[in-house]
């Protein structure tokens, strides 16, 4: 049982009290794992290349 | 032991309900009127003669109307009053300092119709999205400053031990904006000349944006999408990713709108790299607003607020993700100074923000005066209308805006580039008027719910309602 005004956890669930919301601790999917990946490799190579006006 | 009928009433107490109306009503009022200022002047762009022959009623002096309308009118005002019913019943006690809330009200409305009414007679700053006189600029400033008070010393003060991602945002939302503001306000127009200049309003232009409309957007969608899809919201984890994404990269954004300028070469690229990496953010929360509605897409059909918010996600995902791939030099080349770059601003500003927080209205209004939605047909109009109408003024606006660009690209004369776009132009008024028409509906629906909806029966002592709840309102 949860204390007064602490979210009342159930495995990965926790609720809001006064608001009604409930929320869960899903993990990041894979697809989106990637696209940070992406971004990130993306960013580091613009960054290098792109620094700087070569004409 | 707490009774049913009392634990309904603590949470009643926690939220002030007349003041919350009070501004959603007047933002009522506000999201009806900025819009109509943009199909008048997009008539302008139809027949060049229109209304010109009266001087504060020329597009010079109306384009600011329109723009401030939406920004501080329409969205600030709504984004106020949901502010007041949200972050109470997410710390679980009543707003620090109700009483200032009441004054609040009074001196933002009056302010900002003041403020707006003063763009036409001809006093106007300069800075795109800061163009209210600093006469009227003391009270803003003053009322973020209030607003932002309230927030952070009732969430401090809040029962809740955890504080749920829509406090995140609120709260940075009006702390950045207390200081952008004034950064807009007070010191750009009048301490920093030349290319400085403007580089910095690029900042301050995105960081109304970025800073402001996005994150207190996303506080409003966070609240209401789990109550809204009655589902838990997906992920804790990815609502921390998406707001921490969101601080690091938007700061550097602004100075994309000056992409092959005399702003050094380093800035434009670190901007252009920033603007990118909101793929990150975006493609964040998508996933979790989606995520949160997977099991339970019939509520889609049910609920109002459900329908506003999945089609403003995915405004937010196709008008984001132009922004982002906009800040390309290639793309930038081809769509700079084209109908390209309104097509972002709709997308996202209204497309998107607009349309979340005019969900959250159809939740809250019924919510917070016991009454059922007065129409299901009028709502059924304004979803349709506005649908169909965006979606219209959106695609038409990117299209033109992609041919005006190639056209220039590929050594067209400019005015044959701007005659071959009247009849994008003229569907652009059409799709406009149709979603000023919808916004009047369903304005005019929420009013009507305030006043002659259905009373929703008193809270039941009932174990198949959670404690101390009134029947949920239908269609809401």
């Amino acid at each position: 049982m949860s204390e007064p005004g602490e979210p009342e956890a159930d495995g990965d669930l926790s609720r809001y009290e006064h608001s009604g919301i409930e929320e869960r601790h899903g993990a990041v999917p894979r697809w989106l794992l990637g696209v940070y990946l992406a971004m990130g490799a993306w960013m580091v190579y613009y960054l290098v290349q792109y620094w700087s006006d070569k004409g | 032991m707490t009774g049913s009928v009392e634990v309904a009433a603590e949470r009643d107490d926690v939220v002030d309900r007349e003041l919350v109306l009070r501004f959603l009503l007047s933002a009522a009022f506000w999201l009806v009127f900025a819009p109509t200022i943009g199909v008048v002047l997009s008539i302008k762009f139809n027949y060049y003669d229109f209304l010109g022959g009266i001087p504060w009623l020329t597009w010079g002096r109306l384009r600011p109307v329109h723009v401030m309308g939406v920004v501080f009118g329409a969205f600030t005002t709504a984004t106020i009053g949901l502010t007041y019913y949200m972050v109470p019943r997410l710390c679980g006690i009543p707003m620090y300092k109700e009483s200032w809330s009441r004054a609040i009200f009074w001196l933002w409305n009056v302010g900002l119709a003041a403020a707006l009414l003063s763009l036409p007679l001809g006093q106007n700053l300069g800075i795109e999205a800061g163009e209210f006189p600093t006469w009227a600029n003391i009270p803003i400033e003053l009322i973020f400053i209030l607003i932002t008070i309230q927030v952070l010393v009732t969430v401090i003060r809040r029962k809740e031990k955890k504080i749920y991602v829509t406090l995140w945002y609120l709260t940075a939302s009006y702390v950045w904006t207390v200081f952008n503001y004034a950064f807009g306000h007070f010191l750009l127009p009048f301490s920093m000349p030349g290319v400085n200049n403007a580089a910095m309003h690029g900042l301050y232009i995105h960081y109304v944006v970025g800073l402001w409309i996005t994150p207190a957007g996303l506080a409003v969608i966070y609240y209401f999408l789990p109550l809204a899809a009655q589902r838990p919201l997906y992920s804790h984890k990815l609502s921390l990713v998406g707001f921490w994404s969101l601080a690091f990269f938007y700061p550097f954004v602004g100075t994309h709108h000056y992409i092959y300028s005399p702003i050094p070469y380093w800035t434009q690229t670190v901007a252009i790299v920033a603007s990118m990496m909101l793929i990150i953010p975006v493609w964040t929360v998508i996933q979790n607003f989606y995520g949160t509605f997977v099991g339970n897409w019939k509520r889609f059909q049910e609920s109002y607020t459900a329908k506003f918010l999945i089609v403003g996600a995915l405004y937010y995902l196709i008008g984001c993700f132009q922004g982002s791939t906009e800040a390309l030099r290639g793309m930038q080349r081809l769509t700079h100074f084209t109908d390209f770059v309104i097509a972002h601003s709709h997308l996202t500003v209204f497309g998107t923000f607009i349309l979340w927080v005019t969900a959250g209205m159809y939740y809250v209004i019924p919510r917070i005066t016991g009454r059922e939605l007065y129409s299901r047909t009028l709502a059924q109009w304004h979803f349709w209308l506005t649908v169909l109408g965006f979606s219209l003024m959106a695609s038409v606006l990117t299209l033109q805006g992609l041919l005006q660009g190639t056209m220039l690209d590929t050594g067209a004369d400019f005015v044959n580039s701007m005659v071959a776009m009247k009849p994008y132009w003229l569907t652009r008024t059409l799709a406009g008027a149709a979603m000023d028409v919808g916004a009047l509906l369903g304005m005019w629906n929420l009013y009507r719910t305030a006043r002659l909806g259905r009373p929703i029966e008193a809270p039941v002592r009932s174990p198949s309602l959670a404690a101390g709840r009134y029947p949920e309102p239908q269609w809401t």
